[in-house]
């Protein structure tokens, strides 16, 4: 390996991995200045083989924008052994990463998911607040087209979507009114889906293929919200570029990143002064400990010896409710048409800690009423076929129920041992099993779900529990805090280890909420960036990097 | 008489682009097993999972085309899938056993999964099928939302008072 090709510049920043957190860490450097190459070791997504208009769209929308990456098998992706792991994590690798495949339901958390240990006794707190998130927040609901209904009591005061909301449907409706009648809350879908005109995306016309790649170009990913003006700004974005290892110097700093180049099969290295990992909570684990050396024999930045562990994935059940009337449950936002956060906090009432999150969906096209999602088995066949299918299609709307779990060090990602990518780089291993809090929450929300849909008129409810592949949330295998023997960054995602080494993306989170990350994610990648740019000056470099 | 799906060579298209000496069974083993081949197996498998229900006024795989038309179009779609569900074909007997539903069922889960996907994927591609599900497809609509409506609905919740825990 070349590690001093003198045609190589030096960049002030490598970013590993172009989803949600790379992007957004990169457009702060490149605004500020900085130059920076964004590392990704897949490409762009092709919306021509998204066939939202066809009748083919139901049969082909897992096709190229499956979820599953083991399943999916694109040459971009890479095998986790998930054997072991109760949840099958979900990702796209490619420039805009998993956003090109979200439903673009959109939250903050609460402020008592920064707190989760004063206020529980359990987990850790967040060394920092919702108020420290708070302006960070605002300015990503900006930069990813936030829609929605201005001031849910869920949250503080100030929670405000940039962009107006969905219309309601009678699905919305319905459950407004139920919802109204016990007392509970409610609210209309909030997502990072323009519904006007909005920076680089045109108004959502709702053909609800949110969650295999959006044709219409609506949906905030962020190949289309932030890639092109990073570009414009100078950032260098290598596609196909598979990151194997963080190289590091005689003194300890890094010194940039040895990439394998997929189109030539080529090995590189990327000299930077300062490095930050975007990869997820699965890849970037995965990266740090494959960066292992003589001097860090654990992993890079694992003194702590916690890269890797608690990883959280919010396990998810569904509650599905059969109704006489008709709603047209295959449209967009597809997506969340509405949430309740009614069984989010703790209450003393309960057998567990924590809560979870309620998203309402409609069920989708007829294809997908014999699919075994959200029903939580295969449909009918045979004799039983049409009767199901028109019970199923049209005439019903799900709660998906998202848990928080709690962090735990037995949940983790390590490197299988035999298992390897088409590149040779070690694949990574889950171990992951739901507690035993997290199945009582379960259990409760059940009940309540199966009274909400009754309330809203449902004559029959069908539950999914604990649905094995809908590990779409990869958090906490970094996590921070303020103590480097109990953490793997410190509150703005710097390494411990490592003073030029950062991590932006979800695995920082020590507790995950029961709400869709990105908007925390964002945030996170933004407050984080901006810091490191103001401490830049006194970053230390390695004597290594020009 | 035979359907004309012999077009779909397993071999031609089966394998999916991915590494040269990938080991996974994507396609059949067989390389010139044809869906022409199962053809037989696909006329009373096709029904098995979709008879007609004319209390419903649905008609069977058979009766809307499945075969000759419906699937052809689907295979177009997935090229993908069209060797994984030759091979299950394969695998069941030509003549019509005496419980075909149970038959197909006794597939090895994944490919039951396939082959009643596919079928199923197949029959929905029918403009006359989604007309009797009053299924448009997936519409475009524009956006005119009661502004009015939503105010009135959040600010009932927003009378229930904050639902956190302020710390
Ligand atoms: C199907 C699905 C639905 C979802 N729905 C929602 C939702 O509704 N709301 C919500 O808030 N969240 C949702 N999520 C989660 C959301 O997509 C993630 O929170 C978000 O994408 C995280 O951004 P990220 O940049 O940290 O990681 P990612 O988006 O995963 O991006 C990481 C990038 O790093 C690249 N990478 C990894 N390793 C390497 C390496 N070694 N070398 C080079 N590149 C590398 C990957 O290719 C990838 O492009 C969903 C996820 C999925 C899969
Ligand atoms: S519903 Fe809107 S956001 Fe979703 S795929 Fe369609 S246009 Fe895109």
């Amino acid at each position: 390996m070349n590690l001093l090709d003198p045609k190589i510049d030096t960049a002030d920043v490598v970013i590993i991995g172009a989803g949600p957190s790379g992007a957004v860490a990169a457009q702060s450097f490149a605004e500020a200045g900085f130059s920076v190459v964004c590392l990704e070791q897949g490409e762009y997504p092709d919306y021509t083989l998204v066939r939202s208009t066809e009748p083919e769209f139901e049969l082909t929308k897992d096709q190229h924008y499956g979820w599953y990456p083991n399943r999916r098998n694109a040459p971009s992706d890479y095998p986790i052994n998930d054997t072991e792991s109760d949840v099958a994590p979900l990702m796209w690798n490619g420039v805009g990463g998993s956003s090109v495949i979200y439903a673009a339901a959109w939250h903050r958390l609460k402020p008592s998911d920064f707190r989760v240990h004063t206020v529980d006794g359990v987990a850790a707190d967040w060394p920092l607040t919702y108020a420290d998130l708070e302006p960070y927040y605002q300015r990503v609901e900006e930069q990813f087209s936030v829609s929605g209904a201005p001031g849910d009591p869920a949250y503080p005061d100030g929670n405000e979507p940039p962009l107006p909301p969905f219309p309601l449907g009678a699905m919305e409706r319905k459950f407004a009114a139920a919802h109204d009648r016990l007392g509970w809350h409610w609210w209309p879908g909030v997502n990072s889906i323009a519904t006007v005109r909005h920076g680089n995306l045109t108004p959502c016309v709702r053909r609800g293929s949110c969650l295999w790649g959006c044709f219409d170009g609506a949906k905030a990913s962020v190949d289309r919200t932030h890639w092109p003006r990073n570009i414009q700004l100078g950032v260098k974005l290598v596609q196909r570029a598979r990151v194997t290892r963080i190289e590091t110097g005689s003194d300890g700093l890094a010194t940039g990143v040895s990439y394998i180049d997929r189109a030539t099969g080529s090995e590189r290295f990327q000299p930077a002064r300062t490095v930050i990992v975007a990869a997820n909570g699965v890849g970037t684990p995965r990266l740090l400990l494959n960066s292992a050396s003589a001097t860090h024999p654990q992993g890079l930045a694992n003194s702590s010896g916690l890269v890797g562990k608690n990883l959280m994935m919010h396990p998810y059940s569904t509650v599905v409710g059969l109704f006489d009337d008709f709603f047209e449950g295959w449209q967009g936002p597809y997506g969340q048409r509405a949430y309740s956060l009614e069984f989010a906090e703790t209450r003393p009432e309960h057998d567990f800690v924590r809560g979870a999150k309620w998203q309402l969906m409609g069920t989708g096209g007829p294809l997908n009423t014999t699919g075994s999602f959200p029903w939580g088995g295969s449909g009918a066949w045979g004799p039983d076929f049409h009767r199901e299918v028109k019970r199923r299609f049209g005439h019903s709307a799900y709660w998906a129920i998202i848990a928080e779990d709690l962090p735990s060090e037995e949940n983790a990602v390590t490197l299988d041992s035999s298992l390897t990518d088409a590149d040779g780089m070690p694949a990574p291993k889950l171990n992951y099993r739901a507690s035993e809090n997290t199945n009582r929450l379960m259990e409760f929300n059940y009940t309540k779900a199966i009274e909400s849909m009754k309330e809203a008129g449902a004559y029959d409810t069908i539950i999914a529990p604990i649905v094995r592949e809908t590990g779409w949330h990869l958090l906490g295998t970094a996590r921070m805090g303020k103590d480097p023997a109990s953490s793997v960054v410190d509150g703005f995602g710097r390494t411990h280890d490592v003073a030029n080494l950062f991590v932006m993306d979800g695995s920082v989170m020590p507790t995950s909420g029961a709400v869709n990350p990105t908007g925390t994610v964002a945030a996170l990648a933004l407050r984080n960036a901006e810091h490191a740019i103001a401490s830049a000056r006194s970053q230390r470099l390695s004597n290594a990097s020009a | 008489m035979a359907p004309q799906l012999s077009w779909v060579n397993v071999e031609a298209v089966a394998s999916p682009p991915g590494p040269a000496d990938s080991d996974l069974p994507l396609a059949s083993t067989d390389p010139v097993l044809a869906l022409a081949d199962v053809a037989d197996q696909l006329q009373w498998v096709a029904d098995a999972l979709i008879p007609a229900a004319p209390e419903l006024d649905m008609p069977s795989a058979v009766e809307a085309g499945v075969i000759d038309r419906l699937l052809p179009r689907a295979l177009q779609a997935r090229p993908d899938l069209a060797g994984p569900l030759v091979a299950a074909l394969a695998d069941l007997p030509v003549l019509v056993p005496e419980d075909p539903l149970g038959a197909v069922r006794a597939l090895e889960g994944a490919q039951f999964e396939l082959v009643s996907h596919v079928i199923a994927g197949a029959y929905f591609l029918d403009d006359e099928i989604n007309r009797r599900l009053k299924y448009p497809g997936q519409e475009s609509l524009g956006y005119d939302p009661d502004f009015e409506e939503i105010e009135e609905v959040i600010n009932r919740v927003i009378a229930r008072g904050p639902v956190f825990i302020d710390v």
